[in-house]
């Protein structure tokens, strides 16, 4: 098996300046699966092929979220803080226990509804207030718009609330990139997470009191005022949700922007209605892949891709990797927008398939459907400036400039 | 007043805890976790009114360390 030292897998600026998909399609190819380590002797096992990360997913008996989901998330084999009362970093029969009050009260039919109203209104307010000639920073005006309908929702709370959170979480998830944290990235770091925390805690000791609620804190605040979960489980998940939903989509937003900038030709099929939102929704997906790979430790031994990991070891599933796999996409390195057989891995698989899947595709066809019927567009004017980070694939700067639609024949 | 004693610290971190913890113990190996930092700082907050950054605790680990590094925080403005 390949091992690598000094894996530049590790490495946020790698991702930023760098061609991680050309690295990863090449351990694809060559070394699917592959060890890979650091001079202070952290390592992991990357799976790189669309089967095997599969395989992974689905096998979470094996191989546990406990340990934290992120490389560096807990530092040796160690399990995270939160394990047993966070969903992402819960094994069964936990999993299940939180997942089941989070998905009732906020991922419902009912909900995904509403959700789907707001952000609607926010995204149309947000491109009506735009004027041809405006140049703007995209990733920074208007992508948080998508997640903050979904937290004035979700967490029962105004627009202006629902702003401050996204900025914390963004410097919690974005602490390595200066543009978020500035020069102390590790004290901006606990200092953002306390902040989330604590904004979280009070809303559900202040929701404990208000009765039945139709959002998921006000579900979440009255199941502790109740006695049926843990005032501190309550928290995590709320914090869980909020991070989940914030530091994904808005990169994905971004992302899409600027992939129509380079696909002009394959967004007008959009714009024309000759191509469904919700297939090119899933091509956007894909191409993205947003959230590049998630962590997982084996508590037994794990053969995969005729390799055997022994027992104890961190294995990264790389989801950017597996959306480029051609064993199961063709032509994987082209963006075709009316892909049909587009079977996405972006969101994992299993049972710890991202629980938000279902409001982030709503978001981002959203997005796409007022896009096609604007009659404007976004010209990109600048290079993007790529996040610094190997976990999440975003933009922290994208310079736009609103055309007139017609003046790009959309 | 924008000192604070590192009994004030460690009465919190007891009551939070539920166990001894002393000027000079390693908090997070004592088990102090994000929400222990949390319930201590609000605590702290209650009792002295000064709200502590949470990189502080991070930083300081123990009472006394985290005792110094509010004084010289404060010292510092």
């Amino acid at each position: 098996m390949l091992v690598v030292e000094d894996s530049p897998l590790y490495s946020p600026e790698f991702f930023a300046d760098d061609d991680p998909w050309a690295y990863l399609a090449g351990l694809r190819e060559h070394d699917p699966v592959s060890l890979h380590r650091r001079d202070d002797g952290y390592e992991f096992y990357a799976l790189t092929r669309y089967a095997d990360v599969y395989a992974a997913y689905v096998d979470h008996r094996r191989l546990s979220s406990a340990y934290g989901t992120m490389i560096d998330g807990s530092y040796l084999p160690q399990k995270d803080s939160a394990s047993g009362r966070m969903l992402i970093v819960s094994d069964q029969p936990e999993h299940t226990a939180i997942r089941k009050p989070i998905k009732t009260s906020g991922f419902s039919r009912d909900m995904l509804g509403r959700v789907g109203q707001t952000v609607r209104r926010n995204i149309r307010g947000a491109l009506d207030s735009l004027s041809v000639g405006d140049r703007l920073d995209f990733s920074k005006v208007i992508a948080p718009e998508l997640p903050k309908g979904v937290l004035e929702v979700l967490f029962g709370i105004g627009a202006e609330d629902a702003r401050h959170l996204l900025d914390a979480t963004r410097t919690m998830i974005g602490y390595r990139d200066e543009a978020y944290a500035g020069s102390r990235p590790l004290d901006a770091l606990v200092d953002a997470q306390l902040d989330v925390l604590e904004f979280i805690d009070d809303l559900i000791v202040k929701r404990s009191t208000t009765g039945p609620a139709e959002d998921m804190i006000g579900f979440l605040a009255q199941c502790v005022a109740e006695g049926a979960m843990p005032r501190d489980v309550a928290v995590l998940n709320g914090l869980n949700v909020a991070v989940g939903g914030n530091e994904t989509t808005p990169h994905t937003a971004s992302l899409t922007v600027h992939t129509i900038d380079q696909e002009r030709e394959q967004w007008r099929k959009v714009a024309s209605g000759e191509v469904g939102p919700d297939v090119a929704t899933q091509e956007f997906l894909r191409w993205t892949s947003t959230n590049s790979y998630v962590q997982r430790l084996t508590v037994e031994d794990f053969e995969v891709g005729g390799h055997t990991i022994p027992a104890n070891s961190f294995v990264a599933l790389w989801n950017m990797s597996a959306n480029r796999d051609a064993e199961v996409f063709d032509a994987p390195d082209s963006f075709r927008i009316d892909r049909t057989e587009n079977k996405q891995i972006a969101f994992g698989a299993g049972v710890h398939r991202c629980v938000g899947a279902p409001v982030a595709t709503l978001e981002i066809q959203t997005f796409i459907e007022e896009l096609a019927d604007w009659d404007k567009a976004f010209a990109v004017v600048d290079p993007p400036r790529r996040l610094h980070s190997n976990f999440m694939l975003g933009l922290t700067e994208l310079e736009v400039e609103v055309v007139d639609a017609k003046e790009l024949g959309t | 007043m924008t000192q604070i004693s590192p009994d004030a610290i460690t009465d919190c971190l007891r009551t939070v805890l539920d166990r001894e913890v002393a000027a000079d113990t390693d908090i997070f190996t004592a088990g102090v976790d994000s929400l222990a930092v949390l319930r201590c700082r609000a605590l702290l907050k209650e009792r002295t009114g000064v709200r502590v950054p949470g990189h502080v605790f991070f930083e300081g680990r123990t009472p006394v360390r985290i005792a110094d590094l509010i004084g010289a925080e404060h010292a510092g403005r």
